[in-house]
């Protein structure tokens, strides 16, 4: 796919956003009954079950801390997930990274304080990779534990950015970068992007990851437009929660 | 032609001991720690649990290493008095920085047994751990053409060899290890446990006609005397 | 074996209290790196790099092999870090702990997958022969600062190693000898450098380049890597507490000076390792011994 094809000169990208929009972002909580909190996200093509169970005795001793609750994650590929099929070993390190993003990054958000000597264990499973699939992860994980009803300080909401290279041609002064928001499978191969993860929404970030080479400059223009997208985002996650839990309210009351 | 060697002591702040021994191209430094907490399986009632681990300069540990290790714990665990820390770990790391020859086979991987031996020990006395007795280690090569013996060869002469050999003796003089490859008759060999024992007994001249050694530096053991001479001073700089 | 020591309660207590009136134990600004000190081995590509008292040492080498079948035109570009008892007892060797996983995927990132080495200028005959380039990382001693001293100890190893010369012949292919041709340097085309900011009080502190006592007490990191041209690699900030935006662009700009010192300081002590070897390959030539 020919890099110009990426932001069509009306401003619109391959799937018809334009640079500042979020694509589709659906949930659904308690999609599991058998455990303590579920959640299922559709951001765009990428969809990802994520289930909690907690807190509860450690399995293993070195996870018993006197302090508070030890968050543990695994996240699991699906083998269908990609373009390609393809299984991933156990101990790929890409995916224990991974885990150890989301493991930091929660046990930052969740009262741990208030559960100690007890594990909370977060699963994710990703059926289907269309580009920000550690922010998709962990937007699934916060309405998981929301359902769960692991005590949290605030929503983590994460969302991606990248930055579009505009090439000037005849007219030098077209040339620009634009930063692009919410980043898909297409985009995320050829663009540099940043994964930005806030807590409650507002400036203080958690989780930043950023892979690819990208100039200094166009950074502070990516993690601002990935900030307002996360703002999105939380109002849109914090909309199911409530919608979810008059839903549940309405089923005790029947 | 014989190589010069160097060694040092001391210079990792977080080991309990540590020691480099360069000899040529070939260059590894030591690390020991202990006697420290040991493993429940590997604990041993009555004597210290030795652990030696050689790390490779290029790529992973594999069989070379392991041979590696397997001959450093036979030459050490006799040396270390084992009984005086029971149910506690001496863990003996050896890095090798520099290998002469870019191939790996037998031939190089000799070439680092001495070295690595030497830098054990001197980092085994850096360390404090109590030792029965002090083992340098030298690398013979014996021509059998010419039935000369080359102390500590170079690569070029240890490939022409007909069998090379390592050996290491306390300062009294007593064979402590050997490790042999080749084909050799048994007046040739002692030929070389003299010529190893010149080396590296110190202070003992070298009156053999048949050793090839050129003294522009000096033998092993009394390198070593020297290195651990020189840090005990330092240490022991306060006193009057 | 024994697992890491963790301050003790007075420990923690006085440094905390120290950064909160703006004072490091080891008496530098927030912004201070520790002294560095960097020489090369004998052979081409060994790199020893000192960071305070954080020893690592980078060992690059080169064999032929065959590319792999889904990038017949690319050569092979490996890095592996392990951590081993010699840097400190508390790590074991054959078993990968989380430290080490995000170690490797932090250099991985940094160097590797943002492209420091021209890849295909290591093929030799597309698809069957190409370069494979190792670099080997030992740690020797582990005093904080591992992953900002083992990229320097690569990034400067890669500069400094040579590959033996290649002449391709129709069918045949010929390596010469270190002695045979003027081996050939790699090519680098960018010189990534990491910088990992610690952060303490709720974030309001953040210290560059953390002694282990001081990685010990933070409450969250952040490692950017960047080159000279002010280009950001890759950045890692995996959880942990939670900073502002505009704190973490400062510290992204902060950390480009300490690049550009730092890429500089590489290059002055490979120009003068190059005067060293010339002036010694010089000496060997003209010496009038017979060999014996």
């Amino acid at each position: 796919m020919s890099r110009h094809e990426l932001l069509s000169p009306e401003g619109l990208r391959i799937d018809g956003r334009r640079w500042n929009e979020l694509r589709l972002f659906e949930a659904r909580l308690s999609t599991t009954t058998a455990a303590d909190g579920s959640s299922y996200v559709e951001w765009g093509n990428t969809k990802i079950i994520c289930t909690v169970a907690g807190p509860v005795e450690p399995k293993m001793g070195s996870n018993r801390s006197q302090d508070g609750a030890t968050v543990v994650v695994e996240v699991c590929f699906a083998a269908f997930s990609g373009n390609d099929r393809k299984k991933r070993a156990r101990g790929d390190k890409r995916v224990q990274e991974m885990q150890t993003a989301l493991q930091r990054t929660f046990s930052e958000a969740i009262l741990t304080q208030l559960h100690p000597r007890s594990e909370i264990l977060i699963t994710l499973h990703i059926l289907s990779q269309d580009g920000s699939v550690l922010a998709a992860c962990v937007n699934a994980c916060t309405l998981a534990l929301v359902d769960a009803g692991v005590p949290m300080s605030d929503y983590v909401v994460a969302c991606t950015a990248g930055s579009y290279f505009v090439r000037g041609g005849n007219n030098p002064e077209d040339e620009g970068e634009d930063p692009l928001l919410d980043m898909n499978n297409l985009e995320e191969a050829d663009l540099p992007s940043v994964t930005v993860g806030t807590i409650g929404g507002g400036e203080k970030i958690t989780l930043l990851q950023l892979e690819t080479k990208v100039r200094l400059e166009k950074l502070e223009g990516m993690m601002a437009v990935a900030l307002d997208g996360c703002g999105k985002l939380r109002e849109l996650m914090d909309e199911i929660v409530r919608a979810h839990g008059n839903e549940v309210v309405r089923r005790i009351a029947l | 032609m014989t190589i010069p060697s160097t060694a040092s002591l001391g210079f990792l702040p977080r080991s309990d001991g540590s020691a480099s021994f360069s000899q040529g191209r070939t260059s590894v430094i030591a690390s020991v720690n202990g006697p420290m907490e040991v493993r429940i399986r590997d604990e041993l009632p009555q004597e210290a649990y030795i652990e030696v681990i050689v790390r490779p300069a290029i790529g992973v540990t594999g069989t070379r290493e392991k041979y590696l290790e397997s001959r450093l714990l036979s030459a050490l665990k006799p040396i270390i008095l084992r009984s005086n820390h029971p149910r506690t770990l001496i863990q003996i790391v050896v890095q090798v920085v520099q290998s002469a020859g870019s191939e790996d086979n037998a031939i190089t991987t000799l070439l680092l047994l001495a070295p690595s031996l030497n830098a054990a020990v001197l980092a085994l006395l850096d360390a404090g751990v109590p030792l029965k007795s002090v083992l340098s280690a030298t690398t013979v090569a014996f021509l059998k053409g010419s039935g000369k013996l080359i102390v500590e060869p170079e690569l070029e002469d240890l490939k022409k060899a007909a069998s090379k050999h390592v050996l290491a003796f306390t300062s009294a003089g007593l064979l402590g290890f050997v490790e042999s490859e080749g084909e050799f008759e048994y007046e040739d060999f002692e030929r070389v446990v003299e010529a190893g024992r010149n080396v590296c007994s110190a202070g003992r001249e070298g009156d053999d006609n048949d050793t090839k050694m050129d003294t522009g530096g000096q033998g092993v053991g009394e390198l070593m005397r020297k290195v651990v001479r020189e840090k005990v001073e330092k240490d022991l700089r306060w006193r009057a | 074996m024994p697992r890491e020591l963790e301050p003790s309660t007075s420990e923690k207590t006085f440094v905390l209290e120290a950064l909160k009136q703006k004072l490091r134990i080891d008496g530098r600004d927030f912004e201070s790196f520790r002294g560095l000190e960097l020489s090369f081995g004998e052979d081409y590509g060994l790199a020893d790099v000192q960071l305070g008292k954080t020893r690592v040492l980078a060992r690059v080498s080169a064999e032929v092999a065959k590319p792999f079948s889904d990038r017949p035109f690319d050569g092979i570009f490996q890095i592996t870090t392990e951590l081993g008892p010699m840097a400190s007892p508390a790590f074991e060797t054959g078993r990968q702990t989380e430290q080490e996983v995000l170690l490797a995927r932090l250099i991985e990132k940094a160097i590797r997958r943002s492209g420091a080495i021209d890849t295909e200028s290591l093929c030799i005959v597309a698809g069957q022969k190409c370069w494979q380039v190792r670099v080997d990382v030992h740690f020797l001693h582990h005093d904080g600062g591992l992953v900002d001293a083992s990229c320097i100890a690569v990034v400067a190893a890669l500069q400094h190693f040579r590959r033996p010369d290649v002449s391709v012949e129709g069918e045949k292919i010929i390596i010469h000898t270190l002695t045979e041709r003027v081996p050939v340097p790699l090519s680098i085309l960018h010189v990534p450098i990491c910088v990992t900011y610690s952060f303490y009080h709720g974030g309001e502190i953040s210290l560059v380049d953390a002694t282990l006592q001081e990685e010990q007490l933070r409450d969250g990191d952040m490692t950017i890597t960047l080159n000279k041209f002010g280009e950001v690699c890759q950045i890692a900030k995996a959880g942990g507490l939670p900073i502002g935006a505009l704190a973490l662009l400062q510290c992204a700009r902060v950390a480009l000076v300490k690049v550009q010192e730092i890429t500089a300081f590489i290059q002055k002590r490979l120009e003068e390792d190059q005067t060293l070897r010339t002036r010694r390959d010089n000496l060997l030539e003209s010496t009038a011994e017979n060999p014996r």
